[in-house]
C-alpha cells in the first residue's frame, strides 16, 4: 500500500511534533513560551512554569514512541493476519482525501509565518495580542520574540536535511557502486521467521507499561513455558476509576436505595405523602 | 551572511564528517588500553572504507524506506554538526534551528532508523525499535531540560547565542550548570548507545540496542549507519564543549581565529574521549529496566539544575 503507507507516514511525523512538519512549529512555539514568560508577580509560580515546560517535553518524547509503535505494527514488518496480505491500496478519490491532509501538514511546517499572520486577527481579537508583527519582520524565519532569543527556520532544515540526503546518495554512487542484492533477511542466522514473531502492539507498548506500572491497575496472566496451549491476558484500569469514580458511584447508588424506600408503588401510600405534606404546609402557614 | 561565515560552515561540516569516525576509534584505543588490549585508533576508517566497497544485501521484502534511511539519518547528523558552533560563532546554518529544534532533529533521525528496523519484521529489529524508542522517549526530556538549562542562563535558545554568552562570562562555577552537566553526560551516554546503557561491542540479543537497530543492513548502507552513529557521537560531544567548555570558538571574524579553534576543538575532543573510556571501562552495562531510574535521575537533575538557576541565579 505505498500510497497509503507515504502519506500516514508523513501525518505520523507531523504528529510525532518532529521537525520540520506541522506538529513541530506549535511544540516549539510552546516550548518557547513556558521558557521565556515574562515574570509573572508570584516567584513560586515562575519557578513552576519550566517544571511544565518539562512535562510538556516528556508528552512530546511519548508521542514520538505511540507514533512509531502505530506506524511501525501497521504498516511495516509482515502481515500477522491472513486477511491482511489481500490488503489493496487506496482509490483515486481516497487517495485525494489523504493528499490535502498531508498538504496541509508539510505547508504548516514549512510556513508557520504566514499561517501565523493569517490566525493574527483571531488571536488579537481574543487576548488583545498578537504575534503578527514580530513574526513578519523576520520573514522566513520565524523569531516569535527577536533573532537573538530565539529562532527557526524550517525551510532552511528541510533544504539542509534533504541536500545532505542528495550529496551522500550521489557520492556514495559516484565514489563507490549502487550494486544491490535481495536475499533472505538475516535475523542472527535464525531461518524459520515467521509473522508471529514481531511484535503486536502489545508487545511495543509492554515497556511503557512496565515502567509507569505504580500509574495503573494492570493485571497479567502469563502462560507457563510448558503451556501446550498458551494465552495472555493483560487488564488495563485506571487508578482514578478505583479512588474517585466508584466510590462516588456506591454513595449515589446508597442514597438512591434510601430515597427508593419511600417509593412504595400504591397509590395509597402516595396519597398519605401528599396529605401529610398538606398538614405540614397548612401548620407552616398558619403559625 | 558573510563569505568567512559560509567558509566556516563548510569547513565544520567537513571537519566534523572527517573527525567523527576518529574520535570513536580514539574512544575504543583507550578502551583497549585501559583493559590490557591492543587496538588499531583508525580501525573505523578501514571499516567505512570495506563496507563502502561491499555489495549491499538486503532482505527481499524491505521497503524503500529501508533504503532511504541511512541517507536520511546521515542527513540529520550532518545538519546536527552543521548547527553546533564547535569552531566559530557567525554560522549561516544555524538560524535554521535553535537548541529546541536540533533536539527535534535527533529525533527525527531516531524516529526513521526505528521505522527501518521494523520494516523487514524481524524479531530482532522490533526489539532494538521497541528499546531505541523508550531510551530515546526517556532521555529526549532530559536533554531537553540540559538546554533549558543553559537558554535560560543565556536567555535565548539559540546556540550561538548560548555559546557567545557563556564564553564572555567571568570564571565562575554555576551550581546549575553543574548539575545540567553530570544529567548531560548520563543522556548521552544512552543516546549514543555506550556502555552502562548499551554496549556497543556485543552482538548478544539479550543487550543490544543499536546492534539490533541496523542488524539488517550491510555494505554501504551500513557503512552510512555507521558513520551516523559515529557523527552522533561527535555532536553530543560537541554540544557538551559548547555548553560547559565554550573557550577556543572563533569569535572574531578573521580566518586565523578559525583555524585556531581547530586544534583546541581537537585537543578537548581528544580529552573527552579519554574520560569516556574511562567511564566506560569502570561502569557496568545494566539491566534494561534500570535504564528508567538511571535516565529519571538525569531528568531529575537537569530539573533541579533548572530549579537552582531560578532560585539563586536570578
Amino acid at each position: 500500500m505505498p500510497w497509503v503507507g507515504w502519506a500516514v507516514l508523513i501525518g505520523v511525523l507531523a504528529s510525532a511534533g518532529l521537525p520540520p512538519l506541522g506538529g513541530f512549529v506549535s511544540e516549539w512555539l510552546l516550548l518557547q513560551s513556558f521558557l521565556f514568560t515574562p515574570g509573572l508577580p508570584n516567584s513560586f509560580l515562575n519557578m513552576l512554569i519550566p517544571v511544565v515546560a518539562a512535562l510538556i517535553a516528556l508528552i512530546a518524547a511519548l508521542a514520538g514512541y505511540t507514533m512509531v509503535k502505530f506506524f511501525g505494527v501497521i504498516f511495516l514488518g509482515q502481515p500477522r493476519e491472513e486477511k491482511l496480505s489481500q490488503a489493496h491500496d487506496a482509490g483515486a478519490w481516497e487517495r485525494a482525501g489523504m493528499i490535502w491532509l498531508v498538504g496541509g501538514c508539510v505547508l504548516l511546517g514549512l510556513l508557520p509565518v504566514q499561517f501565523i499572520l493569517m490566525i493574527d486577527p483571531v488571536t488579537r481579537l481574543l487576548v488583545g495580542a498578537g504575534l503578527g508583527e514580530t513574526v513578519a519582520a523576520s520573514g522566513w524565519l520565524l523569531a516569535p520574540v527577536s533573532m537573538e532569543r530565539a529562532n527557526y527556520g524550517p525551510v532552511i532544515f528541510l533544504a539542509g536535511v534533504a541536500a545532505s540526503f542528495g550529496l551522500a546518495f550521489l557520492l556514495v554512487r559516484r565514489l563507490y557502486h549502487g550494486r544491490l542484492r535481495r536475499a533472505a533477511p538475516w535475523d542472527c542466522g535464525y531461518p524459520w521467521q515467521t509473522s508471529r514473531m514481531q511484535d503486536t502492539a502489545e508487545g511495543f507498548g509492554q515497556p511503557i507499561r512496565q515502567i509507569f506500572e505504580p500509574f495503573f491497575r494492570s493485571e497479567r496472566h502469563l502462560p507457563s513455558p510448558f503451556d501446550a496451549t498458551p494465552r495472555y491476558q493483560v487488564t488495563v484500569g485506571d487508578h482514578f476509576w478505583h479512588w474517585l469514580y466508584l466510590p462516588v458511584a456506591a454513595a449515589i447508588e446508597r442514597a438512591a436505595k434510601l430515597i427508593g424506600l419511600l417509593q412504595q408503588g400504591r397509590i395509597s401510600v402516595y396519597l398519605v405523602y401528599s396529605f401529610v405534606t398538606l398538614i405540614a404546609v397548612l401548620v407552616w402557614v398558619t403559625r | 551572511m558573510s563569505l568567512l561565515g559560509a567558509a566556516s560552515q563548510l569547513l565544520e561540516i567537513v571537519v566534523a564528517l572527517a573527525l567523527a569516525p576518529l574520535l570513536l576509534g580514539w574512544v575504543n584505543q583507550w578502551r583497549a588500553w585501559l583493559q590490557n588490549k591492543s587496538a588499531p585508533g583508525l580501525l573505523p576508517y578501514r571499516v567505512l572504507h570495506k563496507l563502502f566497497h561491499k555489495d549491499s544485501v538486503i532482505a527481499e521484502r524491505a521497503s524503500p524506506l529501508f533504503r532511504a534511511a541511512p541517507y536520511i539519518v546521515l542527513g540529520c547528523m550532518t545538519l546536527a554538526c552543521g548547527i553546533i558552533p564547535m569552531l566559530a560563532i557567525d554560522l549561516p546554518l544555524a538560524t535554521a534551528a535553535d537548541a529546541i529544534a536540533l533536539v527535534g532533529l535527533f529525533a527525527l533521525a531516531r524516529v526513521f532508523i526505528s521505522l527501518a528496523a521494523m520494516d523487514v519484521g524481524t524479531a530482532f529489529g522490533t526489539l532494538g525499535a521497541r528499546r531505541e524508542m523508550l531510551i530515546g522517549f526517556l532521555a529526549e526530556p532530559a536533554l531537553l531540560m540540559v538546554l533549558f538549562t543553559a537558554a535560560l542562563i543565556s536567555q535565548s535558545t539559540s546556540l550561538t547565542t548560548i555559546v557567545d554568552t557563556i564564553a564572555h562570562r567571568d570564571l565562575a562555577i554555576y551550581p546549575s550548570l553543574a548539575f545540567a552537566g553530570v544529567a548531560f553526560v548520563m543522556v548521552s551516554l544512552a543516546e549514543n548507545a555506550r556502555v552502562p546503557v548499551d554496549n556497543p561491542a556485543t552482538h548478544l540479543e539479550l543487550t543490544m540496542v543499536h546492534e539490533a537497530l541496523i542488524l539488517e543492513y550491510s555494505g554501504r548502507h551500513l557503512a552510512l549507519m555507521e558513520w551516523a552513529a559515529s557523527l552522533k557521537l561527535f555532536a553530543y560531544s560537541c554540544i557538551g564543549l559548547a555548553l560547559f567548555f565554550p573557550w577556543g570558538v572563533a569569535e572574531a571574524q578573521v580566518p586565523s581565529a578559525l583555524l585556531l579553534a581547530l586544534p583546541i576543538l581537537m585537543v578537548k575532543l581528544a580529552i573527552g574521549g579519554v574520560l569516556l573510556a574511562f567511564l566506560e571501562t569502570v561502569s557496568a552495562k545494566m539491566r534494561i529496566f534500570r535504564v528508567p531510574e538511571f535516565l529519571g535521575t538525569a531528568f531529575m537533575l537537569a530539573v533541579i539544575g533548572m530549579l537552582i538557576h531560578l532560585l539563586l541565579e536570578t
